[in-house]
């Protein structure tokens, strides 16, 4: 990734359509405290509560 | 006919068949999400769309807290709409909270009604134990009701005004905000409240009209335990567990979603047939 984008101030995080995170940036993962290999390749909802994945699931699932 | 139902509730009608099918929409958008599945029925059938009061391109003047306050007042919506185009034995299809919004309405008014079919449905999300599983713990339907309350779909409009940034090529725009579906966010709140903390478990016994119910895998919406229950419940039913994840197979399995409702439809009309 685009070191800019990596350590950018705010986070950054891309899925593809069956909403498995695909890139995440640094300062997310710091935020997260997750390291890149335990959500790489994973389903975004490994990083909400359930309420934001329902809020997920009717505005930005579709 | 009742003009005013019909402009109030922004009703379309298209199809070259007679007999009525009715599309609902759920909670959070509008008629458009029916875009990729209702035309597949427009040679058949007598297609009905239309937008909840207080949703899509509504009538919003003719909402009322105290009326919209729960989904009752929404049903009367759909008998409304049924009353001003005269419609009777109706296909209805209904997706979330609209499934459930037509068959209270089909409670009310059995003769609309020939066949529900509901998309992820969930007669009360709340989690009541020991017996039933809604999926969810009072805190996460508050939470959702908190994250609605900051009007993220509000400032992602403004922001794509901001950004979009292309006056001359005003679709742009309309387009992007369409895909928000956004809508009055006072509304959104309580038909949110209206959804979220509704139960009609008590109601499914009431129900008399056939439904197919389609469930979604790995739906965190309505999650399995209660398309099952609702099969178990409801006399007549028909259940599917269908391929597509998430909660709107509608849009993210259009194909899925026209080939399980017209097998439903004609495996119905076959047996109806040799029933003489």
């Amino acid at each position: 990734m685009d070191e800019q984008l990596d350590f950018a101030p705010c986070g950054y995080v891309s899925l593809n359509d069956d909403s498995t995170i695909l890139d995440i940036n640094q300062t997310l993962l710091g935020l997260l405290d997750y390291n890149l290999q335990e959500l790489q390749g994973q389903h975004i909802n490994l990083i909400l509560t359930h309420a934001s994945q329902t809020f997920y699931q009717l505005y930005f699932f579709r | 006919m009742n003009q005013n139902t019909l402009i109030r509730n922004n009703v379309n009608v298209t199809g070259k068949g007679t007999k009525a099918m009715i599309f609902a929409h759920g909670f959070g958008c509008d008629q458009n999400m029916w875009r990729l599945v209702a035309p597949a029925f427009e040679e058949n059938f007598r297609v009905i769309l239309f937008d909840y009061v207080g949703s899509g391109k509504s009538d919003y003047s003719a909402y009322s807290s105290t009326k919209y306050q729960d989904l009752h007042g929404y049903a009367q919506d759909v008998l409304d709409i049924c009353d001003a185009l005269d419609i009777n034995d109706a296909i209805f299809v209904g997706h979330s909270v609209g499934s459930i919004i037509g068959m209270l309405a089909s409670i009310q008014e059995p003769t609309r009604f020939e066949r529900l079919v509901m998309l992820g449905p969930s007669p009360c999300f709340l989690n009541d134990p020991p017996l039933y599983k809604g999926g969810f713990e009072k805190e996460d339907l508050e939470g959702l009701i908190g994250m609605m309350e900051m009007n993220y779909i509000g400032w992602a409009n403004y922001l794509s005004q901001v950004i979009m940034k292309n006056p001359e090529r005003p679709e742009l725009f309309q387009e992007l905000e369409e895909s928000f579906c956004s809508t009055d966010p006072t509304v959104a709140r309580q038909f949110a409240t209206a959804t979220f903390f509704s139960d009609h478990r008590n109601d499914l016994q009431n129900v008399t009209v056939p439904s197919l119910i389609l469930q979604c895998s790995d739906d965190a919406i309505a999650p399995i335990e209660v398309g099952k229950y609702m099969h178990s419940v409801l006399t007549d039913s028909a259940y599917a567990l269908m391929e597509a994840t998430g909660h709107c197979p509608h849009l993210s399995h259009p194909e899925e979603t026209i080939r399980l409702i017209s097998d439903y439809l004609k495996s119905v009309a076959d047996q109806d047939s040799s029933n003489g």
